[in-house]
């Protein structure tokens, strides 16, 4: 363990993967009070909050408990809006789309650095998937490595002949039964697999491997789209709804671009064109494919999926729910919040 | 092809104004301005607002390209 951070990872040989150790995290911030909150907005005249200002937008910040830090990866923290008491589905769409601005310079500063391997960006929403800090926000772990689930998704690529996000997305299209969801950028879906009762996929049309890769518009409607979802999913059970959202992108690589002229038009907005993006990408290169992923763990309002024996054990999810039903509830629950 | 965002190129970077103590820079990005701080205990604070529609590095706030025909994009 590293005396000064407190972090090391090891790796697990029987299930080949890394286990990161964070002890400090133990005696993390656990669901203060809202007086106490240590991502609100620094009140006058009280002791500062992690935000030493009276106001502010959207803040990020290094992780006072990080999983991961230089030289060993990053945590950050990010927080949505000073409203305590707002939700990524009550954001103005104009701040949901700063997010992705937001989003997006992360994953371009973090993915720059060369001890970052991926830049997962994340949000855990509710007690019930350990959520310790109610205001909203998100967070970022630049890992110094490729975690399992990017690589998975990688060798699904080399396993389907192609980008598999697009092969599932073409298959959605065709079956229609599953998606919730659709604008101009955009598809939303239970997929045919899923995993949880109403895990939901949030998946660009066009072949975009990271934020970066988006037009502008396809960043505003990603956000509409996000922000939909998160509607439909309150407005499914009458409640706030838990989830974890998680980001899915390229790896970050943390070296130069092999087009100077691709990562200047990413820090200027404007996406790499076709030709720049051929002429950066190998012949049969993988390079993973934009989109979000929502892991809801409700099954009903008040009964929670759990990962037990076959889920932990077996690696193999047992489901209550057919994606089929799950998705005409959802997509009725975000005709019904719109 | 992994994506692979290339550090901060000087040329790309919109410095407006040094504003509260402790600011390193102000800069621009998409839809929002982007303002360093550091933290008492060294920490990195970053404070993103949104921008209003204005040019800068032929670039609308909004993110719309400006630039005309044949410029280098």
């Amino acid at each position: 363990v590293n005396d000064r951070s407190q972090i090391a990872q090891r790796f697990n040989e029987l299930r080949a993967e890394h286990v990161d150790y964070a002890v400090h995290r133990q005696d993390r911030t656990f669901l203060p009070t809202r007086e106490h909150c240590p991502l609100c907005a620094t009140r006058p005249g009280a002791e500062p909050t992690e935000v030493p200002f009276p106001a502010f937008q959207i803040a990020v910040f290094d992780n006072l408990f990080p999983a991961f830090q230089a030289p060993h990866g990053a945590a950050e923290v990010v927080v949505y809006t000073d409203d305590h008491d707002a939700s990524l589905g009550t954001l103005p769409p104009q701040r949901a789309e700063d997010l992705m601005w937001v989003w997006r310079h992360r994953y371009l500063e973090l993915g720059a650095r060369a001890d970052v391997e991926y830049v997962l960006i994340f949000e855990n929403r509710g007690v019930e998937v350990g959520v310790t800090l109610h205001h909203p926000h998100g967070q970022i772990y630049g890992y110094p490595f490729l975690p399992p689930v990017p690589a998975l998704e990688l060798a699904a690529d080399t396993r389907l002949g192609g980008c598999a996000p697009c092969a599932l997305l073409r298959r959605e299209l065709e079956d229609r039964v599953r998606v919730v969801y659709e604008n101009d950028a955009l598809v939303t879906y239970v997929p045919y697999a899923a995993r949880w009762p109403y895990e939901a996929h949030v998946t660009l049309r066009e072949h975009r491997p990271s934020l970066l890769d988006c037009e502008p518009e396809e960043l505003r409607m990603l956000a509409a789209g996000l922000q939909a979802l998160v509607c439909g999913y309150d407005a499914l059970f009458d409640r706030p709804f838990p989830y974890v959202m998680v980001v899915h992108q390229a790896p970050a690589g943390g070296a130069p671009t092999p087009s100077a002229e691709r990562g200047a038009a990413a820090l200027t907005g404007a996406p790499a064109s076709s030709a720049q993006q051929s002429a950066a990408a190998p012949t049969g290169a993988r390079e993973g494919h934009l989109h979000v992923e929502l892991y809801p763990p409700l099954r009903t309002a008040h009964k929670l999926k759990y990962l037990a024996g076959s889920e932990q054990g077996a690696g193999t999810f047992i489901s209550d729910t057919l994606p089929e039903e799950s998705a005409a509830a959802l997509r009725e629950a975000i005709a019904r919040a719109a | 092809m992994t994506s692979n965002p290339s550090g901060p190129a000087p040329a790309d970077r919109s410095p407006l104004r040094s504003g509260r103590q402790g600011d390193d820079r102000v800069e621009r990005y998409g839809t929002v301005a982007v303002a360093r701080h550091a933290k008492t205990d060294g920490r990195t604070l970053i404070l993103y607002t949104h921008v209003e529609a204005a040019t800068t590095e032929g670039r609308t706030a909004a993110g719309e390209d400006t630039r005309a025909e044949g410029e280098p994009r």
